[in-house]
C-alpha cells in the first residue's frame, strides 16, 4: 500500500525551463568558421564517424542533454517525490478533518501553506494510499461534526468531498466528530481504521480511544505567531458633549508568540472608513493585555454595528477582528407602572442618575409611547401585554402571572434562602429581612426560584425567551426590606442587568459555531427569515418559544436578520470567534486515550524522500556539464606519437 | 659555404602566419649539416647521359667497382685477362658509370601550403633548397617546378654551385594560391621531363585525387621518386573544440562538426592511413618517403631521402 507522491508539485514547474534551454540550442546558430588547409580528411572523418556510431545522430548535443536531464532532475527535486506508506490500514477507513477556525492559519516561513490544506493533502494521501476495495468516508469537524457522503470506494467522489472542505470560524470538537465516526464505522463490517488530522489546537488534546477501531491522528501545521482579540464588551456612560454619549469598547488581546509585539487596536462603525478610536499596544506573549478604546456616539450611532481590529494582520485573520453594536445610549429607561402615591421602587430608581425614568398608572401601559428597550416595572399588577423589554413585576395579585401562578397570600413568612449567585442578588443579602405577607409563587419547583420561604417561592425567574422577567411575591412596602441597602442594590442589578440586555439588542452573546436565536413575537409560528451575512440566504423556519434558531453561525462578523411572519421584525446580531484554543497556534500534545501512541506529525508514515537523491544527482549532472564545457583539451595522442611533432598553436 | 637568400612574404591565406619562418632559406647551421650529407648523394636515377656523377648502375666505362664471374653473354672485352691469369677462371670487371642526374623539385604552391607557422610552404622551400644545394654540390642540375592543378616550372636547369643562387630565387618567387591536383601535376612532371631523374614532390598530399598511379607511372618512366609530406602541426592535431564550420581554403566548401574526442580519433585514424598510402605508394614506386611537420628537424628528412628510406605509416612502429 505504497504511493509515489510529490510533496511540491508546483516544483514541476521548472520543467517549463525546458522550453528556452530547447530553443536556446535550437537557435544557436553561431558557429564558428574555421579555414582549413583542405577539409577532405574531416569529410572522410566525418563518413568513418557516422558509419560506426550511428547513435551520435541522437546525441548531437551532450551538453544539451545533460542539461535538460539535470532540469528534470531538479524539478522532481523541487517537486520532492517520496515513496510514502501509511500505517493505517483496515476494509473501512474514517478520515476526521479538523476544520476548524485555527486550521485557516498559515505558517510562519513565507508561502507556507494553510493548515487545511496540508490537513486535506494528508486526507488524501490517506485516501490514495488505502488499499483497493477499502471504503472511505469523511468526517468534518468544523464545531459540529459533519459526514462528507457515505463510505465507499470509489475515491473520487470522496477526494472532491475532501477538496471542498474550508475553515469555519468555530472551535473544534473533535471527540465529537470522533463519536459520529466511530458510530458509522460500528455499523459496517471489516477491519476498522480512524486518522484524525488535525493541527492540535484544541481546548482539550486528550482523544478518546473507540473500540475495535484503529485511530491515528496526524498533527500538521507549523507554529506561527498570532495576535487574538479574545474577548470584546460595548457600554456607553454619559459624555461631557451634549446629545452624546460615550461609548466604551473594552477588548482583551493576547499575543501568542515568543516576543513581545506592537499591535494596533483600532474601534471602528460599520460603514466608516476612518477608525473612531485607535491605540498602539506592546503585547506580551501569553499575557492578556486590557484595552479600552473610547468614542463619543451620536443618536445616529446607536444601535450600529461596530467592530475592534487588531492589525497588522498575522497567521489567522478571524481573531484580528471582533464586533459589536454600539450601545443604545447611556440612560437606561425604566418605566415604572403603579397606582401607589408612594413607592420605594419609584424612591429607589429616582435615585440613579443612569437612568431615564418615567413613571405612568397601569392602566396608561397600552397608550404612552414606552422605549422597547426599558425596563417594565409593574406594582401589584400583572397585565397580559407588557411594553419594553425586561420585566420586573412586584406583588402581583393571585392568578397567572407571565406563566406563573400567584397563589393565595400568607401571613408573616419567613425567608429560608435566596439565590446569591444570580446577578439580580449581587451583593445584596436578604439576611435578617422580615415580611408581613406574601403570595407564594409557581409549583414548587426549585427551577427559577430566586427568593424561598418557609411558605414556598416568593419571589422568582419568569424568564420569556429573551426579556428577563422578574416576579416578586410581595410588596416590598409590606417588609423592612426597603431600609437596608441591599434593597437599592437589588434594584441597581434589576437596572444593570436590563442595561446589559439592552446594549446588545436584545440577543445572546453569539460565538461562532452557535446558534442565532431571534426573539420574535409570542404566538408566532413560523416565517421567512432573511440573513444577510455571511452566509446570505432566506428561508421559513419555525418558531418555538418565541425564538426562532438559525444555526450554525460559522462565520464571525455582523449578521442582519429579518423575521417575517405575524409580525416583522429586524435585529443587528453579530458573532465572534474570541477563543483562545483556536487562536493559539501552538500545538498541544495529543494523545490518545492517555498515550501518545499513535500520534504523529505531519506525513506519519514517509519511507523515503527522494528530494536529496534528485538533487543530487542533478547537481553532478550539472558538474559534469561545467566539466564538460570547461574541460582542458587532451593532447592528441596522434601528436604524441608522431616524433617530432611540435605542440599544435592554440 | 653560406648562401643568404632573403624570402619574401609567403602567401597571405587565413590560416598562414609566417612568423616563425627563417629570414633565409639556406642558414649557416642548415648548410653545416648539408655539407655533412653529401657523401650520401647516390641518385637512384639513370639519365643516358654521361656525366660526373657516379650512376648507381654498373656497366659503362667511368670508375671500377668490383669483379665478378664471367656469364654467358658477356663483353669480352671486359674480361680481366690479369685476373684470368692468376685465377685460371674468366672474371669480368664491373665498372660504375657517371652519369648527369637532373633533379627535378615539385613544390606544392596551392593554397593549402599557406597553413602552418612557419606555412608549410615555406618548409617545403628550405627542404627543396637543401635538396638543390645537394645536387648542385655533386655538380648535378637542378630545376624547380611547382604545382597546383598544373605544373608550373619557374626555372631553367642549372647546374654547379653557381646556380644555386637562381634555384633559391625561383623558389622564392613561389607563392601559396588556388587548388591543388597532384596527379595532373606529377603526370605533367612525367611529361616535361622525358629524361629520367630524381623527381622530388613536396606537398602536404591533402588530395583526394588519384595521385598515387601517378607516382607509379613516374617510377615506371624511370624517374626516381621522392616524396616528402610538409606537414603544419594543426593537421597532425586540431586545435577546435565544440562546434565548427570548416571551410576549405581552396574549395570554399564547407562542413560542419561538433568537434569532440570521437571527431579527433577519427581525423586521426584518417591521417594515419594517409601516411599508411603515402608508404605504400613510395614503396612501390622504390622511391623514398619522408614526412615532416613544422620546420623541425628538416635535414634529418633530407638524410631519409637522401638513405632511400620510405617512412614507416605507423608512428609508434618508428
Amino acid at each position: 500500500m505504497g504511493s509515489i507522491e510529490l510533496l511540491n508539485p508546483k516544483g514541476l514547474w521548472l520543467l517549463l525551463g525546458l522550453l528556452p534551454l530547447v530553443l536556446l540550442y535550437v537557435l544557436k546558430v553561431r558557429r564558428r568558421r574555421e579555414v582549413v588547409a583542405s577539409v577532405w580528411l574531416f569529410q572522410e572523418a566525418r563518413r568513418d564517424l557516422v558509419a560506426r556510431h550511428p547513435f551520435r545522430r541522437l546525441l548531437p548535443e551532450t551538453s544539451l542533454l545533460l542539461q535538460a536531464i539535470a532540469l528534470v532532475l531538479l524539478a522532481l527535486a523541487f517537486a520532492r517525490p517520496c515513496l510514502r506508506k501509511d500505517g493505517l490500514d483496515g476494509d473501512v477507513l474514517a478520515i476526521v478533518v479538523d476544520a476548524s477556525a485555527s486550521m485557516g492559519m498559515k505558517g510562519a516561513s513565507p508561502g507556507s501553506a494553510r493548515r487545511l490544506d496540508l490537513a486535506k493533502a494528508a486526507a488524501r494521501r490517506a485516501i490514495l494510499g488505502a488499499r483497493p476495495g477499502t471504503r472511505t468516508f469523511v468526517v468534518v469537524d468544523a464545531g459540529a461534526p459533519r459526514l462528507l457522503g457515505a463510505p465507499e470506494s470509489a475515491t473520487e467522489r470522496t477526494l472532491r468531498g475532501v477538496d471542498g472542505i474550508e475553515p469555519e470560524d468555530v472551535e473544534g470538537n473533535l471527540a465529537a466528530a470522533m463519536a459520529l465516526a466511530t458510530e458509522r464505522l460500528r455499523e459496517l463490517p471489516g477491519k476498522k481504521g480512524m486518522l484524525v488530522i488535525t493541527d492540535g489546537a484544541v481546548t482539550n488534546p486528550a482523544l478518546p480511544s473507540s473500540a475495535g477501531v484503529d485511530v491515528r491522528v496526524e498533527v500538521v501545521g507549523e507554529a506561527g505567531e498570532n495576535t487574538a482579540i479574545v474577548r470584546i464588551a460595548t457600554r456607553s456612560r454619559r459624555s461631557t458633549s451634549r446629545g452624546a454619549d460615550t461609548v466604551e469598547v473594552f477588548g482583551v488581546i493576547r499575543h501568542f508568540g515568543i516576543g513581545a509585539r506592537d499591535v494596533h487596536v483600532t474601534v471602528s462603525v460599520a460603514n466608516e472608513t476612518s477608525p473612531r478610536a485607535s491605540r498602539r499596544l506592546l503585547v506580551e506573549p501569553g499575557k492578556d493585555v486590557p484595552v479600552v478604546l473610547t468614542f463619543d456616539a451620536g443618536p445616529d450611532d446607536r444601535g450600529k454595528p461596530l467592530y475592534m481590529q487588531a492589525s497588522p494582520h498575522d497567521a489567522l485573520a478571524v481573531d484580528d477582528v471582533a464586533y459589536g453594536l454600539v450601545p443604545k445610549g447611556h440612560a437606561m429607561p425604566v418605566t415604572l407602572a403603579t397606582d401607589r402615591p408612594y413607592s420605594w421602587i419609584a424612591r429607589a430608581l429616582e435615585s440613579d442618575d443612569e437612568i431615564a425614568f418615567q413613571r405612568l398608572g397601569p392602566a396608561d401601559l397600552g397608550r404612552v409611547y414606552v422605549d422597547d428597550d426599558a425596563l417594565v416595572v409593574v406594582e401589584h399588577a400583572c397585565p397580559s401585554s407588557l411594553p419594553g423589554h425586561d420585566v420586573l413585576i412586584v406583588g402581583p395579585p393571585p392568578g397567572p402571572c407571565l406563566g406563573v401562578e400567584v397563589h393565595a397570600a400568607v401571613e408573616v413568612p419567613k425567608l429560608t434562602s435566596w439565590d446569591a449567585l444570580d446577578p439580580r442578588f449581587r451583593f445584596a443579602s436578604l439576611d435578617g429581612v422580615k415580611l408581613a405577607h406574601a403570595t407564594p409563587l409557581g409549583d414548587g419547583s426549585p427551577l427559577g426560584t430566586l427568593v424561598r420561604s418557609d411558605q414556598g417561592a416568593i419571589a422568582v425567574d419568569a424568564r420569556d425567551g429573551e426579556r428577563s422577567a422578574t416576579v416578586l411575591g410581595f410588596d416590598v412596602g409590606d417588609t423592612d426590606w426597603p431600609l437596608r441597602a441591599s434593597f437599592v442594590i437589588f434594584v441597581r442589578n434589576v437596572v444593570e442587568l436590563a442595561r446589559t440586555h439592552r446594549s446588545r439588542g436584545g440577543l445572546l452573546p453569539l460565538t461562532t459555531g452557535g446558534t442565532l436565536r431571534i426573539p420574535v413575537p409570542k404566538g408566532s409560528a413560523e416565517g421567512v427569515v432573511t440573513l444577510e451575512g455571511d452566509p446570505t440566504f432566506t428561508r421559513t423556519v419555525s418558531a418555538k418559544g418565541g425564538f426562532v434558531a438559525i444555526s450554525p453561525i460559522a462565520h464571525a462578523g455582523i449578521y442582519r436578520v429579518s423575521f417575517a411572519g405575524e409580525t416583522k421584525r429586524t435585529v443587528t446580531a453579530f458573532a465572534n470567534l474570541t477563543n483562545v484554543a483556536e487562536s493559539d497556534p501552538f500545538r498541544k500534545d495529543m494523545t490518545i486515550d492517555g498515550t501518545a501512541r499513535g500520534v504523529a506529525e505531519s506525513s506519519p508514515v514517509v519511507h523515503r524522500e527522494w528530494t536529496s537523491f534528485f538533487a543530487i544527482l542533478g547537481t553532478l549532472l550539472v558538474l559534469a556539464d561545467v566539466l564538460l564545457l570547461t574541460r582542458k583539451r587532451r593532447p592528441s595522442s596522434l601528436a604524441k606519437r608522431l616524433k617530432n611533432a611540435p605542440e599544435t598553436p592554440s | 659555404m653560406t648562401v643568404d637568400v632573403t624570402t619574401t612574404s609567403q602567401g597571405s591565406s587565413a590560416g598562414s602566419s609566417d612568423e616563425r619562418a627563417p629570414k633565409t632559406l639556406l642558414d649557416a647551421d642548415f648548410l653545416r649539416e648539408l655539407e655533412a650529407m653529401r657523401r650520401l648523394v647516390r641518385p637512384n636515377a639513370r639519365s643516358a647521359q654521361a656525366g660526373t656523377h657516379l650512376g648507381r648502375k654498373r656497366g659503362g666505362h667511368a670508375e671500377f667497382s668490383e669483379h665478378r664471374g664471367y656469364v654467358a653473354g658477356d663483353d669480352p672485352r671486359r674480361v680481366d685477362w690479369a685476373a684470368f691469369a692468376r685465377t685460371g677462371a674468366p672474371v669480368m670487371k664491373v665498372f660504375r658509370a657517371e652519369e648527369d642526374v637532373a633533379v627535378r623539385l615539385v613544390v606544392d604552391a596551392s593554397a593549402s601550403s599557406s597553413f602552418g607557422s612557419p606555412s608549410k610552404l615555406s618548409v617545403a622551400k628550405r627542404i627543396a633548397g637543401g635538396i638543390a644545394y645537394l645536387a648542385l654540390a655533386e655538380s648535378e642540375r637542378a630545376v624547380v617546378t611547382y604545382g597546383r592543378e598544373r605544373l608550373v616550372p619557374v626555372s631553367s636547369p642549372v647546374r654547379g654551385r653557381a646556380g644555386l643562387v637562381k634555384v633559391l630565387a625561383a623558389l622564392d618567387t613561389i607563392v601559396p594560391s588556388g587548388g591543388t591536383c597532384l596527379a595532373q601535376v606529377i603526370d605533367d612532371a612525367v611529361t616535361r621531363f622525358r629524361r629520367p631523374g630524381s623527381l622530388v614532390v613536396l606537398s602536404d598530399f591533402f588530395d583526394a585525387g588519384p595521385w598515387g598511379p601517378s607516382i607509379v607511372r613516374a617510377a615506371a618512366a624511370g624517374h626516381d621518386v621522392s616524396l616528402v609530406q610538409v606537414l603544419a602541426a594543426e593537421d597532425v592535431a586540431p586545435r577546435w573544440d565544440g562546434d565548427v564550420t570548416l571551410v576549405d581554403s581552396e574549395t570554399d566548401e564547407a562542413v560542419e562538426l561538433t568537434f569532440d574526442e570521437a571527431v579527433r580519433e577519427a581525423y586521426e585514424r584518417r591521417l594515419l592511413a594517409l601516411f599508411r598510402k603515402l608508404s605504400e605508394v613510395a614503396t612501390r614506386a622504390r622511391g623514398a618517403y619522408a614526412r615532416v611537420i613544422g620546420d623541425t628537424s628538416l635535414a634529418a628528412t633530407i638524410r631519409e631521402l637522401l638513405t632511400r628510406k620510405v617512412e614507416t605509416w605507423d608512428p609508434s612502429s618508428s
